[in-house]
């Protein structure tokens, strides 16, 4: 027993690496300077919404000369500590990249009135918290619309991990799209489990297309190389989500995507030009934030009336004309 | 339903692998709860070999020696130094997942990259050779165990290690053997799931896999045979629920195929009526 | 040989440098300072009272979760299910509090539902073991993975907060949660019940004579049995009772932590709990020491990324290489033995 106490006590000191010999540590940035922090569901590596999120912070280093740290939470226990850690080093602006984050954020923000709490979707908000909604369902209302006018078989498919709300909402959008596009078109939803299964995106991919989809939307996150593999050996079409990915494969369409950078600098710029007044911050395709995106690729295989409606409807819903069904979280 | 055999024999093969290796090493009395991280890492192994240039052929076989390594460093652990085998798996997957989400970082950069990959070529029924070599796995092993000397010692030393030792063989040299048979096996079916079914790398790309071939050697009873029939249902059940959930059968809540396959080894295990049951000395140290 | 290997005995000391070199070699890989890194470590872990309320908040499920180790390794059952069962504990302390509406009072309640949550989830692999022969081991990290599903079911069906459409449970009211005890930390008295249960799994097993049976009915089942002493039996009230602390940790997470059941809930604190249960060599007190060890090690890694810009791999990797070490460190001195 005491052996084994000495181990661990010994390990602990030990497995701190480089505790002597090194140069001793930085000291803190003066407390003038900016200081940003991020909490991201998952690894930063997905090139989809984490990497958004993670380039969103990068922007803000560079563009407002801000002290950034990011950190990835592995489990909802984590989120109020993390929180808690950041407002106790004085951080100014501190985002949840996700609905999930609220309620840590709100039970932080009461104690932490000098840092400003901004969760990426949600409704809470307090003098120094707010969330960022992007109304991505604008410009995956697109997506469906051009769907429904293009296919063949009038039905189209939609493929995701986990099913959330946020992602269940770009589905509904996407579907009221495709039956704007075509009344008697139908869409029906796979969930495989899992943001990182790419193996399963594709199979689910090959389902759908088996069910006579020749259309797929997906919000897939990482997995979503699956989907787009799949729709290319099936010569279908497929579209890109969060991010421009029209250049990963030419059975994408068109890509429905947010720029997080933006939204994250404008977001920490009222933050730090002390104009945050903790009113939500709202994004869609007229603000730019949120975009449709043709892939050039497939540029001449879009019949022009389709583009030309496309181009219209969008007009439409920039200038409020048109309101795109979103799900209610 | 054109897709879904060959869907099933596709999805079937990393799972096959994974769990031909694990029977062996669970046969010899041994247990590796960290396939996944096995997996993952000739996964890894697998993407890295390529983008880098290579063949895919090149990258299984890389995926093949990172599995045998693998299987080295849990024999070493495990088997010789006689580490409790549940930690050194734990252990295993934890520092598998965060190795490889490393590397994977310094290949595709901080936010990631879609890199897309060339596959195996193709043999017959969407498989690649190495898919024909996993479904020949159970038929060798079988034979094995009961027609040939080598396999009736392995197998006597996850029954009765104390015999095999008093007839001069080394149990700890039998099981580390089996361990890098095993770590071989699992680190081909993390390629095969890199090259011919995703045909990328992510962080976490196994997705659980390795847990679920652990169920299909209970599910097989431990009789290598049995590994066929139980693996096509596993991944057969994953391809229909896809299938279902394409179908627009929306009534079954998702969480209920998600549970699916390991439901599936419960209840088999449940209502089986073979009696045989796992390896004596499954678990316990070499003597 | 005996003096050989004491000559020899500072060998497996190198362990932990190796460990500690990897961790090095690794962060500077990754461009971080080491320095810094270690100062993130310790200071974030236990220098202060918010970052040891941080530490403790993490001890809780990953103290109860080893204790449940504890107990079933103890008593030979393999028990590799307590994340699942911990998971359970989670549910039943969720679904309690909203739905009984006893205001204050349904905070035992919900303690005593996880307890009884975690015991139920052993029941299929309790039965499956004792008359299909299947080991625990492996039929218990099958319900971990149907648990998990259990959670993600629950929270988007029965459970799910009518307010908004996000698949979490409602939230736990402040009377009826556990709240904390030192303003500014989260330092909460549920760490505090996490110890005395693991002192009083402590007089259970040294001190008194069913824990003396049980022991010995796991040290040597034959031998139990021709002692008169039921071993089903034993084994069958084993697992719940490792089931019960299991889920009592749950609940406590819930109830104290998280305030919600979310999906995923818990991401691998019942398997830290079998490594804190192993490393404190199965005893309720080394797994006191060890547990708080893994609890401080996963709040201080996390600084780590925070402060010294560590990737998170590698905050995954460095905790890994310590129980490795631990591993390696405690195997060769046994066979020096």
């Amino acid at each position: 027993m005491r052996r084994t106490s000495l181990a661990l006590l010994f390990l602990f000191l030990a497995s701190v690496p480089g505790l002597g010999g090194c140069r001793p540590a930085e000291t803190p940035a003066s407390d003038s300077r900016f200081r940003a922090g991020l909490l991201t569901p998952g690894p930063v590596s997905d090139a989809g919404w984490n990497a958004g999120a993670y380039e969103g912070l990068k922007a803000i280093e560079k563009e407002l000369g801000a002290e950034v740290s990011h950190v990835q939470v592995k489990s909802p226990s984590e989120f109020e500590e993390q929180f808690r850690a950041y407002a106790a080093k004085g951080t100014d602006v501190c985002f949840g990249h996700g609905f999930e984050f609220q309620d840590a954020a709100a039970r932080v923000a009461k104690e932490y009135p000098n840092t400003v709490f901004i969760t990426t979707s949600g409704s809470r908000t307090a003098k120094n918290l707010a969330p960022i909604v992007f109304e991505l369902e604008e410009a995956t209302y697109l997506c469906g619309l051009a769907a429904g006018r293009m296919s063949k078989s009038a039905k189209a498919g939609m493929v995701s991990g986990v099913e959330l709300p946020s992602i269940k909402s770009t589905f509904l959008a996407f579907e009221a799209g495709l039956r704007a596009g075509n009344p008697g078109a139908r869409a029906v939803s796979v969930f495989t489990g899992s943001f990182e299964d790419v193996a399963g995106a594709k199979t689910a991919t090959l389902a759908l297309a088996d069910q006579g989809c020749d259309f797929i939307f997906q919000n897939a996150d990482a997995a979503a190389l699956g989907v787009f593999r799949a729709a290319a050996e099936r010569g279908i079409y497929t579209f890109g989500a969060n991010k421009d990915q029209n250049a990963l494969s030419p059975a994408i369409l068109a890509s429905a995507v947010i720029d997080m950078p933006r939204a994250f600098v404008e977001a920490a710029r009222s933050v730090k030009e002390k104009k945050f007044t903790g009113a939500p911050i709202r994004y869609g395709l007229k603000s730019g934030v949120i975009t449709f995106v043709w892939n050039p690729a497939v540029a001449g295989k879009v019949p022009a009336p389709v583009l030309d409606e496309i181009k219209q409807v969008e007009g439409r819903i920039a200038r409020g004309e048109l309101k795109v069904p979103r799900g209610d979280f | 339903m054109p897709g879904i055999l060959e869907t099933t024999l596709l999805l079937s093969v990393p799972l096959l692998l994974a769990a031909a290796g694990e029977l062996v090493l669970e046969r010899s009395g041994s247990l590796q709860i960290g396939m996944e991280g096995t997996m993952l890492t000739g996964a890894f192994v697998a993407f890295a070999i390529v983008h880098a240039g290579k063949s895919p052929g090149a990258g299984l076989w890389g995926a093949v020696a990172a599995g045998l390594l693998s299987g080295a460093l849990f024999a070493l652990f495990a088997i010789v130094l006689r580490a409790d085998p549940i930690l050194t798996g734990t252990a295993w997957n934890l520092l598998a997942a965060g190795s490889t989400a490393f590397g994977y970082e310094l290949i595709a950069g901080k936010t990631g990259a879609v890199l897309e990959l060339p596959s195996l070529p193709v043999v017959v029924m969407g498989l690649p050779w190495a898919g024909l070599a996993a479904f020949a796995f159970p038929v060798i092993l079988h034979i094995f165990f009961s027609r040939t000397r080598p396999g009736l010692v392995l197998g006597a030393a996850g029954e009765t290690p104390m015999a095999v030792r008093a007839q001069g063989y080394s149990v700890a040299g039998v099981r580390s053997l089996a361990s890098l048979f095993s770590g071989a096996l699992s680190g081909a079916g993390g390629a095969v799931l890199t090259l011919s079914i995703s045909h990328t790398f992510v962080e976490g790309l196994t997705a659980g896999r390795g847990f679920l071939a652990l169920g299909i050697v209970v599910f097989a009873r431990w009789r290598p045979l049995a590994l066929l029939p139980a693996t096509l249902l596993v991944a057969g059940a994953t391809a229909l629920q896809y299938r279902l959930q394409a179908g627009g059968s929306t009534q079954i809540p998702y969480a209920v195929f998600i549970a699916l396959p390991s439901l599936l080894s419960l209840a088999a295990l449940a209502v089986a009526t073979s009696r045989r049951g796992a390896p004596k000395a499954l678990g316990t140290p070499a003597p | 040989m005996k003096r050989l290997f004491t000559g020899w005995s500072w060998i497996p000391w190198l362990t932990y440098g190796a460990a500690a070199g990897l961790s090095v070699a690794l962060v500077l890989i990754a461009g971080g300072s080491p320095a810094a890194s270690a100062r993130a470590l310790i200071e974030s872990s236990v220098l202060s009272a918010p970052a040891l309320g941080e530490s403790l908040s993490r001890l809780t499920g990953i103290l109860f979760s080893a204790l449940a180790a504890v107990l079933a390794f103890r008593g030979g059952v393999l028990n590799i299910g307590i994340e699942g069962q911990f998971l359970m504990g989670g549910i039943a302390a969720a679904a309690i509090g909203p739905m009984t509406g006893l205001g204050a009072a349904s905070m035992p309640l919900a303690l005593l539902a996880s307890a009884l949550a975690g015991a139920l989830a052993c029941l299929p692999a309790a039965w499956l073991s004792e008359s299909r022969g299947v080991p625990p081991v492996l039929s218990t990290i099958l319900l971990n993975l149907v648990f998990a599903a259990a959670v993600t079911w629950a929270v988007r069906g029965p459970l799910r907060d009518p307010a908004g459409d996000y698949p979490q449970s409602r939230p736990i009211p402040d009377e009826q949660a556990i709240s904390t005890m030192v303003p500014g930390t989260r330092i909460t008295p549920a760490p505090f019940l996490a110890l005395a249960a693991a002192a009083g799994l402590a007089v259970f097993l040294w001190k008194t004579s069913p824990g003396l049976k049980l022991r010995a009915a796991g040290d040597s089942p034959l031998a139990a049995k021709s002692a008169g002493l039921s071993d089903v039996k034993i084994r069958t009230w084993v697992f719940l009772g490792s089931g019960g602390l299991a889920g009592l940790g749950g609940g406590l997470e819930v109830l104290s932590v998280t305030r919600r059941l979310y999906d995923p809930f818990a991401t691998g604190t019942g398997y830290s709990g079998i490594a804190a249960a192993l490393l404190g060599a199965t005893d309720p007190l080394g797994a006191i020491l060890s547990s708080f060890f893994l609890a401080a090690l996963g709040a201080g890694s996390r600084a780590m990324e925070r402060e010294a810009g560590v990737p998170a791999a590698i905050a995954t990797i460095i905790p890994a290489l310590a129980v490795l070490a631990v591993l390696t460190h405690r195997a060769w001195r046994e066979r020096g033995q």
